[in-house]
């Protein structure tokens, strides 16, 4: 089959699936960005920022409201007036789901365009891979990316837009590959300003641009200047263009109170559900401790409440307690040091390591020593990751490892009856998919 | 199979589904060097079989999710219904009282009128659901019971049969057939008509469609007897399956006739007859002791019920506008009979003259396509009996079978829409795309027609559910539905009867 047939074929198959989730469950992100839909389109701008009638308030950076605001203007367009009010509780008619499910499927084309460019187009990726094989890694490239589970999963039916977002990240990937680094940078800066949670990117982008863009030999130091300007400003533009116009209308307030809503602290460590990262085994190893030395009656210690599956602050029982600048100290720390470790390996063996395992180590340690990390940043490792094993074939295995981990960590998510079943059904095809295409 | 492609290329083991083109390529290359290489090794059929099958789960779980027919619509409810009410039926009332009238089995009410395979199974099913809730299956309380738990209970026992009767027909014969590609075998097992009508719609097509597959798989086997129980249990699960028993005769006739050894054939038909009849009685057993069997009979053929329901493609219904003018009502009936045997005449002769594998599975389709347009009392579910059989004919004739199975999906969409389940067009549109992205058509203005034609059908679907409506003849749109759909269907049993006429070039 050719490239086109095989666009076609899987992105015919995955949005006729897509659609036909329609009617599943959705969790409360639905409300979410159905509010946050309303908010832009109901207040001007300087009260998006601080607009609480439903608890469900706009905490993703600027882009993504505009992202939002569009929407709402299509539907005010299409007639979907419902889906515009701002409420205090949740709305919910087959008008609403109709308009927002198809918004999510309408996004999945750009992501399936982005994927069918990567995997077809990117020049780098199939280098390590002997001739007569190439087209067949391009395929799997494509086929693996596009029906990736936790999109599916985390999309079209527990509902976000996680799938356009990554495909700004495939792109800036795509970027990578051609060498062109401030394009690259650029997207990068795009895509943190649509949601910030890829700054678990950052030092992998900080280290590889340190050892691939910029050039430390002792001769001629300073053409890395007129660099560094210009990558500054590939990186700055898209925040102006994102915080300039609250700038504008209120100062340097509206600023400080997009960085509260964006970053609030009083989450607590670990997400309702608990992200298999280190804060699990930590938050398990107290309640184990606090158990055990309540038994025995040594000391006294407050009940922990973790477990009580709420968003909330807490203190440990037993184990001293975790801050937020505590863990971004341990998350910087380890990522350093992986980082540093590819990078030597890099000059040692004198054969270019691929920016994709930058990434892959970089969001791990994010994923893994994080504040509040949601189960479902786990897309972030995946999708590098999946690059990764492409490129290089000696990694399938442990990038079916990977996957199965992710599904397991996503399970949680679905607890209705159909959808039970139905995460099952999508993770194994998942994984059946990667046995036949990798291998 | 497997040991012999890790052999042969362990080199190329990066990717185990090929493309077509790509297929060949290796094919020629290989057969250069090792003549009985079989074809169907070059892609690791295992691997493949799973991971297609796991897709297809995925998609009848999520045609689950959606509606059942008549899910919260009273007093009558639908098919879903009918089904839940024979589980009640034949749970809680004695055998002899399954089939007749009665203060307790108000036949009005979605009375039994299938052939005694399905009460058994009904009777099963309604065991295990007492089991796991008695509320379910409780005598004329429970009519009309609707639950999510009821529903997942329900929707899974009409997936299990899927993968138990019809799967396993269908796969040993794409894998032991030669000219098998991937994508033939993955368009065939992902037909979407059948999932929306077995898991979206409700009930248990599966079942008996996949043991006439089963019949279709033994008989061309040489397993005449086994066919031919097959064939029995079929027939006594859905008594559509007539629609295949006039080619089933003929080829089981012509492949046991023997012109040097007449008396050995005439032995041979016997045996098989014995075979046929023993079945029968075995399965009609209880209700011949029970003297009940005249009731199962009268209502499994209800000559009392009308040439058609709703919009349904077939030649009556579709040309309704210029037949219900002309004179001919009364004799109509025998009209219909002397049509469906006349049309399914020529591919039958063919097929006795030659009763080879190919023309075998024309005249299924041909023979199945003629009951559909032309006999009486049909549904739109019906399709299924002639494009079930068409799945077999993929790797012979793709571009026509193709179309013909888009066609038959956009023929059911009225049903669909009925039930609540509008976004079925979407799998057909799916479908459609794959379909066409994947299969060279012979000539290009052929193929440009064919798209033309089906893209027309999608219009016509997006008009049933947003078109302006008309008060003086409200089911235009069905009705324009019905009439694409039966002259498509014509042609389609026009070609595939000329076609059994043409000489193979291998066979």
């Amino acid at each position: 089959m050719s490239e086109t047939q095989w666009i076609l074929s899987v992105g015919a198959i995955l949005i006729a699936f897509k659609c036909l989730l329609i009617p599943a469950y959705t969790s409360t992100d639905f409300e979410v960005h159905r509010n946050w839909m309303a908010v832009t389109w109901n207040r001007p701008m300087k009260e998006w920022y601080t607009e609480s009638t439903s608890e469900w308030t706009l905490d993703y950076p600027p882009f993504f409201a505009y992202f939002e605001l569009a929407l709402a203007y299509a539907a005010k367009f299409l007639g979907f007036d419902e889906c515009l009010e701002i409420s205090s509780t949740p709305k919910m008619s087959r008008k609403i789901l109709i308009f927002q499910r198809f918004s999510v499927i309408f996004t999945d084309f750009f992501y399936l365009a982005v994927c069918a460019l990567y995997s077809f187009h990117s020049p780098r990726l199939v280098e390590r891979i002997p001739k007569k094989l190439r087209r067949n890694g391009r395929e799997a490239c494509f086929v693996l990316l596009a029906t990736l589970q936790a999109l599916l999963i985390c999309d079209s039916i527990h509902f976000q837009y996680n799938s356009m977002l990554t495909a700004f990240f495939i792109l800036s990937m795509y970027f990578v590959d051609s060498g062109r680094m401030l394009m690259a940078a650029l997207t990068f800066s795009i895509l943190l300003n649509f949601k910030h949670i890829y700054v678990y990117y950052a030092l992998g982008y900080v280290f590889f641009y340190l050892v691939n863009y910029f050039h430390f030999s002792s001769e001629n130091i300073l053409c890395n200047v007129p660099k560094a300007i210009s990558l500054a400003i590939a990186l700055l533009s898209p925040f102006i263009f994102s915080l300039f116009p609250f700038f504008h209308v209120d100062g340097i307030e509206a600023l400080q109170n997009i960085a509260t809503r964006l970053f609030p602290v009083s989450r607590g460590l670990t997400h309702a559900f608990w992200a298999p990262n280190f804060w699990a085994l930590y938050n398990f190893t107290d309640l184990c401790l606090y158990r055990v030395l309540s038994l025995l009656k040594i000391g006294k210690f407050e009940a922990p409440t973790y477990t009580s599956g709420l968003v909330q602050e807490y203190t440990h029982s037993v184990l001293p307690n975790v801050t937020p600048i505590g863990t971004l100290f341990l998350v910087v720390v380890s990522s350093v040091i992986v980082l540093t470790g590819l990078i030597i390996r890099w000059r040692r063996d004198s054969r270019p390591v691929d920016f994709s395992l930058f990434a892959v180590f970089s969001a791990l340690s994010f994923f893994y020593f994080g504040y509040h990390v949601h189960e479902k940043a786990i897309i972030l490792i995946t999708v590098p990751m999946t690059i990764f094993a492409i490129k290089d074939p000696k990694y399938h295995r442990h990038l079916v490892h990977l996957s199965c981990v992710a599904s397991f960590s996503l399970f949680p998510l679905l607890f209705t009856p159909f959808e039970i079943l139905l995460k099952y059904a999508i993770c194994l095809a998942y994984f059946l998919l990667q046995l036949t295409f990798l291998k | 199979m497997n040991e012999k492609y890790t052999k042969t290329s362990t080199s190329s083991s990066f990717i185990k589904i090929k493309a077509p083109e790509v297929q060949e390529k290796v094919t020629s290359k290989l057969k250069k060097t090792n003549s009985n290489f079989d074809n169907s090794t070059t892609w690791n059929s295992f691997l493949t079989t799973i991971s297609i099958l796991s897709v297809l789960l995925c998609f009848q779980i999520v045609i689950s999710l959606n509606p059942h027919s008549g899910e919260s619509q009273p007093p009558m409810f639908g098919d879903y219904e009918a089904q839940r009410h024979w589980m009640e039926i034949t749970l809680n009332l004695p055998i002899e009282q399954w089939y007749v009238n009665g203060t307790l089995n108000d036949l009005l009410y979605w009375g039994l009128d299938y052939p005694p395979l399905t009460a058994y199974h009904h009777n099963l099913l309604g065991l295990i659901a007492y089991k796991i809730n008695k509320s379910w299956v409780e005598l004329t309380d429970s009519r009309g019971f609707e639950s999510v738990a009821h529903k997942m209970f329900m929707r899974i026992s009409a997936i299990v049969p899927f993968y138990i009767f019809y799967l396993p027909p269908l796969i040993f014969f794409y894998l032991n057939s030669k000219k098998t590609s991937p994508m033939s075998y993955a368009l065939a097992l992902l037909y979407p008509a059948l999932l929306v009508i077995d898991n979206g719609h409700f009930q248990y097509n599966s079942i008996s469609l996949g043991m006439f597959l089963a019949t279709y798989v033994f008989l061309t086997n040489n397993f005449t007897i086994l066919g031919s129980m097959f064939f029995v249990a079929a027939l006594n699960y859905k008594q559509m399956e007539l629609y295949h028993a006039l080619p089933i005769f003929v080829f089981i006739l012509a492949r046991s006739i023997n012109k040097a050894q007449p008396l050995n054939s005439v032995f041979k038909i016997a045996k098989i007859g014995a075979v046929v009849i023993s079945t029968f009685i075995l399965i009609w057993l209880p209700f011949i002791l029970t003297g009940t069997a005249k009731d199962v009979l009268l209502r499994v053929f209800p000559f009392n019920r009308g040439l058609y329901e709703d919009k349904v493609a077939s030649f009556w219904c579709a040309f309704s506008f210029i037949l219900k003018r002309l004179p001919f009502q009364s004799v109509q009936i025998y009209l219909s009979t002397a049509l469906v045997l006349l049309c399914s005449l020529p591919s039958l002769i063919s097929l006795f003259r030659q009763p080879s594998e190919r023309n075998f599975r024309l005249s299924l389709v041909t023979t199945s396509l003629s009951f559909f347009l032309f006999s009486f009392h049909v549904h739109e579910k019906t399709i299924l009996l002639a494009t079930i059989p068409s799945l077999l004919l993929i790797s012979d004739y793709p571009s026509s079978v193709l179309w013909l199975l888009n066609i038959s999906n956009i023929s059911i969409f009225s049903l669909c829409v009925k039930d609540n389940f509008p976004l079925s067009v979407f799998l057909f549109i799916g479908y459609f795309l794959v379909s066409y992205s994947t299969f060279p058509s012979s000539s290009p203005l052929k193929r440009l027609l064919q798209i033309f034609s089906v893209s027309t059908g999608f219009l016509i679907c997006v008009l049933e559910l947003y078109g302006p409506s008309n008060q003086r003849f409200p089911h235009i749109y069905q009705l324009a539905n019905a009439f694409f759909s039966c002259v498509h269907l014509l042609y389609f049993l026009v070609s595939f009867s000329l076609e059994s006429f043409e000489k193979v070039k291998k066979e």
